[in-house]
C-alpha cells in the first residue's frame, strides 16, 4: 500500500511504468529481501489463497460496474473472442509448440497432452492484468468493453480446458477415446453457462434481500459483498465457473439493488469495493514478484523464447480472423486501430500463473519448466507491452473514453432513438439485438422488478436517475460558487468578546451573566442570509416523488 | 412468395430505387419481399393496419409515431413501395465511400426531431416534448417531475432563448452522441 502511495507521488516514472509493474519489481525486491535475511518463508502465492480470496473482490468490482448495455449490445462480439478466440490460441500454440518439440529444440520430450495442458493456461487473457494496464490508458468505452469482457469470460474455457487437459494427461496419451472429447465440450457448456446461471440466481436473490432492508439500512452493503462472494464459493464448490458466477451476480444485482439501497449504502459499496479489488490486486502483483524468487524453476531459453513469440502471433493472427467474422454483423466496425489495441492488450497474468502453480509435477514432471515459462510470459506483457501501450495508443490516436455525464438531452434523445430503431427493426422483421432488449425490458419491468425492486418501478428509471443527479451536481456547484469569503464569519470568541459589551447581556437579577448566544439580538451576517435562500431554493426544488 | 416479389418488381424500378436510396438490388429485393409479406390485402401498398398488425410495433411507445413517418410523405394514407424504401434508407449505415443523401448523419437527425415535432413548425415545443415522454414512461413518474424533466431539456438545448428546441440547437445539443451508430441498422445482402 505504501508503495502504491509512493508510486503516484512519482508523477515522472508513473508516466513510463504501469503500477502493475512496480507492484512487481517490488514484489521482487521484498522476495530477494527474504531470501538473503532467510526469514520465515512467506507462504508463496497458493492457488487456494488466490483463487478464493484474492480474485472475487476484483470480479465482482468488475461485474458491478460493468456497463450493462455497452457489455451486452457487444456481447456477441465478446463471445466470439472469449470462447472460440481462447480455444485457438490454445490448441494453434499447443500444436506449434508440439511440433517443435518433436524436433528437439527443446533438448525434451514433452508429451502432446502436456504441452496442450501448458498452452490451455497460457492463451487466457488476464482480467486482472488487463484491468490494471488499461486502468492507466483510458481507452474508449467499446473497446475496453470488448477487450475486459473476453477477459473475464474467457475464464470458463480456461478452467474447462485445463481440467480436460489434466484428466486426459492423467488417463495417458492412449486411453483417450471420443467419448472423452465429447464430454470436454459437453462439460465447457456445463460450467460456463451453470456459472453464469448461478451468478444470476445469487444477483436476484441480493436483490430481493435489499428490497426487504428498508428498516436495516446499515447492513446493506454487507449483503451485496456476501452474497456475491457466496455465490462464487457456490459454483466453484460445484466445479464450475466462479468467475462467470460472480461476474453475472454483479451484474444482475446492480441493475435492482441500486434501485432499493439508499444513497449512503450506494456510496459504501462503491468505495469498499474499489478498495478490496485495489488492495486484491496490489497483493497479487506483489506475490507474483515473491514467487518469483521463491519457486523452483528450470529454464529453457528457447520454450521461454517459443511460447512467447507464439503467443504473440496466434493472438494477432486470432483477433485478425475473428474481427472479420464479428464484422460482418457489427454496425460499428473494428477498425485497424481497435484491433491493434486488442491484440496488444491479450495481457497474460495472474490466473495463468495460479493455474500453473497447482499442476502436480508428480503427473507432469515438467511443471518447473512451465512454471519459468508462464512467469516469463507474464513478465513480458506486463511490462513490455504493459509500458509500451500508453505510448502507442498515444502515438495511434486512439479514441480515449470521455467520462462525463450525460445531459439530459442526449440522455433523453437516445432513448427515443433506441424505440424509433427498435420500432424500424419490427417493420423490417429482423430479430435485431435491440427487438430482444426491449423484449426482455418488458419482462422485466412486468415480472421481475416489481418483485425485487422496493418501490414502484419506474419504466424508464435513467431518465430520472440523469435527471437527478444534474440537479444535484448543479445544486452543489451553486452552494460552492456563492460562497463567501470567510470575513464575515465572526469567530466564536470574537462573538463572545462582543457579547459581553453588547447592551443586552446584562447581569441578571442572580448577578449572573446571561451569556446565551441565541438571545442576543440577532444580527443575520451576509452568509446567514445566503444559507437561507439556498435552503429554500432547495427545498423548493426537490419535491419528494409523489407515490 | 418468392416468385410473386419478383415479377411485380421491375428492374428499372430497382435501379431507380439504387440510385436514390443507395441501396444494393438484393437488400431491395429484399425488402420488397417483407412489404408484400405486410401487405396483407395485396393491394399493393399498406395501410395503418398492416403496420398496426406488427405485434412488437403495437406495444412500442412511439409506435404511432414511428408509422406515422411512413404517412407523411403519401397523399391517400397509402404507403408503396418507394415511400417505403425512402424512409427506411434514412437508417442505413453510413459507409465513406458512398455519399448519399438519405442517410447523412444530417438526415438521421432531422428524422428523429421529426418524431417530436408534430404540427412541423421546425420547433419541439414544451408540449411535444410531455407527450414523447409520456409515451415513453407512462404512469409513475409524477407530472411535476415531467415537467421539469421537459424543462430541464429545453433549457438545456435552447440558444435563441425562444423557450423552444429550433433544428439547429437538437443537432448541437446531440453533437457527442455517435448518432451514425445509433440510428443505423444493418440491412442483410
Amino acid at each position: 500500500c505504501l508503495g502504491k502511495i509512493g508510486f503516484h507521488m512519482t508523477p515522472k516514472i508513473s508516466h513510463v511504468f504501469p503500477e502493475s509493474c512496480m507492484l512487481i519489481i517490488l514484489g521482487v525486491v521484498i522476495g530477494v529481501l527474504l531470501i538473503y535475511t532467510q526469514a520465515a518463508t512467506v507462504s508463496p502465492l497458493t492457488a487456494d489463497v488466490f483463487f478464493l480470496y484474492l480474485l472475487p473482490p476484483i470480479i465482482l468490482d468488475a461485474g458491478y460496474f460493468m456497463p450493462n448495455r455497452l457489455f451486452f449490445d457487444n456481447l456477441f462480439t465478446i463471445l466470439v473472442f472469449a470462447v472460440v478466440g481462447t480455444i485457438w490460441n490454445a490448441l494453434t500454440i499447443g500444436i506449434t509448440m508440439y511440433a517443435i518439440s518433436l524436433t528437439g529444440l527443446f533438448g525434451l520430450d514433452i508429451p502432446m497432452l502436456h504441452m496442450f495442458l501448458f498452452s490451455s493456461l497460457i492463451s487466457a487473457v488476464d482480467p486482472v492484468a488487463v484491468l490494471a494496464v488499461f486502468e492507466e490508458i483510458q481507452v474508449e468505452e467499446v473497446l475496453y468493453i470488448l477487450v475486459f469482457g473476453e477477459s473475464l469470460l474467457n475464464d470458463g474455457v480456461t478452467v474447462v480446458l485445463y481440467h480436460l487437459f489434466e484428466g486426459f494427461s492423467e488417463l495417458g496419451e492412449d486411453n483417450i477415446m471420443a467419448v472423452d472429447i465429447a464430454s470436454g465440450v459437453a462439460s465447457f457448456l456445463l460450467v460456463a453457462l451453470g456459472g453464469t446461471a448461478i451468478g444470476i440466481i445469487w444477483g436476484f436473490l441480493t436483490a430481493f434481500v435489499t428490497r426487504l432492508t428498508r428498516e436495516v439500512r446499515v447492513i446493506e452493503p454487507i449483503f451485496v459483498f456476501v452474497m456475491s462472494y457466496l455465490a462464487y464459493l457456490n459454483a466453484e464448490i460445484f466445479h464450475l465457473s466462479g468467475i462467470l458466477s460472480i461476474t453475472f451476480c454483479g451484474i444482475t444485482m446492480k441493475n435492482y439493488v441500486e434501485q432499493n439501497i439508499s444513497t449512503k449504502s450506494h456510496t459504501t459499496i462503491k468505495y469498499a469495493m474499489k478498495m478490496l479489488a485495489s488492495s486484491s490486486e496490489t497483493i497479487i502483483f506483489m506475490f507474483l514478484g515473491v514467487s518469483t524468487i521463491q519457486s523452483t524453476h528450470d529454464w529453457n531459453t528457447w520454450f521461454v523464447i517459443l511460447t512467447i513469440l507464439f503467443c504473440s502471433i496466434y493472438r494477432i493472427l486470432g483477433v485478425l480472423i475473428f474481427s472479420v467474422v464479428c464484422n460482418r454483423f457489427r454496425v460499428k466496425k473494428i477498425g485497424f486501430v481497435d484491433k491493434f489495441v486488442m491484440c496488444y492488450g491479450g495481457l497474460r497474468g495472474a490466473v495463468a500463473f495460479a493455474l500453473v502453480i497447482t499442476i502436480n509435477p508428480a503427473h507432469i514432471p515438467l511443471q518447473p519448466m512451465f512454471l519459468t515459462a508462464t512467469i516469463a510470459m507474464v513478465y513480458f506483457t506486463v511490462f513490455v507491452q504493459g509500458i509500451t501501450i500508453k505510448p502507442l495508443v498515444q502515438l495511434l490516436g486512439v479514441k480515449k473514453s470521455e467520462k462525463r455525464q450525460l445531459t439530459m438531452n442526449e440522455r433523453l434523445h437516445e432513448r427515443v432513438m433506441d424505440y424509433i430503431m427498435s420500432g424500424f427493426e419490427d417493420v423490417l422483421g429482423k430479430q435485431g439485438h435491440l427487438l430482444l432488449r426491449n423484449k426482455f425490458k418488458r419482462f422485466n419491468n412486468k415480472y421481475l422488478t416489481p418483485f425485487l425492486v422496493r418501490d414502484k418501478n419506474v419504466i424508464e428509471p435513467k431518465l430520472l436517475e440523469t435527471y437527478s443527479n444534474i440537479k444535484m451536481h448543479e445544486a452543489l456547484e451553486q452552494m460552492h460558487n456563492s460562497y463567501n469569503s470567510p470575513q464575515n464569519i465572526e469567530s466564536f470568541s470574537n462573538l463572545l468578546r462582543n457579547a459581553a459589551t453588547h447592551p443586552h447581556v446584562q447581569m441578571n437579577n442572580q448577578g449572573e451573566w446571561n451569556l446565551d448566544v441565541a438571545e442576543l439580538e440577532y444580527n443575520p451576517t451576509v452568509r446567514d442570509i445566503n444559507d437561507a435562500k439556498f435552503h429554500h431554493l432547495l427545498s423548493n426544488d426537490y419535491k419528494p416523488l409523489k407515490k | 412468395m418468392g416468385n410473386k416479389s419478383s415479377l411485380m418488381l421491375q428492374e428499372q424500378d430497382i435501379r431507380d430505387i439504387q440510385a436514390e436510396t443507395g441501396f444494393l438490388p438484393s437488400q431491395i429485393e429484399r425488402l420488397y419481399s417483407r412489404f408484400t409479406s405486410l401487405d396483407k390485402g395485396d393491394s399493393g401498398t399498406l395501410s395503418r393496419e398492416d403496420f398496426l398488425r406488427i405485434p412488437e410495433l403495437a406495444i412500442n411507445p412511439l409506435g404511432d409515431r414511428i408509422v406515422h413517418a411512413f404517412f407523411k410523405e403519401s397523399e391517400d394514407d397509402h404507403v408503396n413501395f418507394r415511400q417505403f424504401v425512402r424512409v427506411l434508407a434514412h437508417f442505413r449505415p453510413i459507409k465513406k465511400a458512398q455519399d448519399n443523401k438519405l442517410n447523412a448523419r444530417e438526415e438521421k437527425l432531422r428524422f428523429a426531431f421529426k418524431m417530436y415535432d408534430l404540427d412541423d413548425d421546425e420547433r419541439i415545443s414544451r408540449e411535444e416534448l410531455l407527450a414523447v415522454l409520456h409515451m415513453m414512461v407512462g404512469e409513475n413518474i409524477s407530472d411535476d417531475q415531467l415537467n421539469s424533466i421537459a424543462e430541464r431539456t429545453i433549457l438545456e438545448a435552447d440558444r435563441d432563448g425562444d423557450q423552444m428546441i429550433s433544428f439547429e440547437e437538437f443537432c448541437s445539443a446531440l453533437e457527442r452522441t455517435d448518432v451514425e451508430q445509433k440510428m443505423s441498422i444493418k440491412f442483410l445482402k
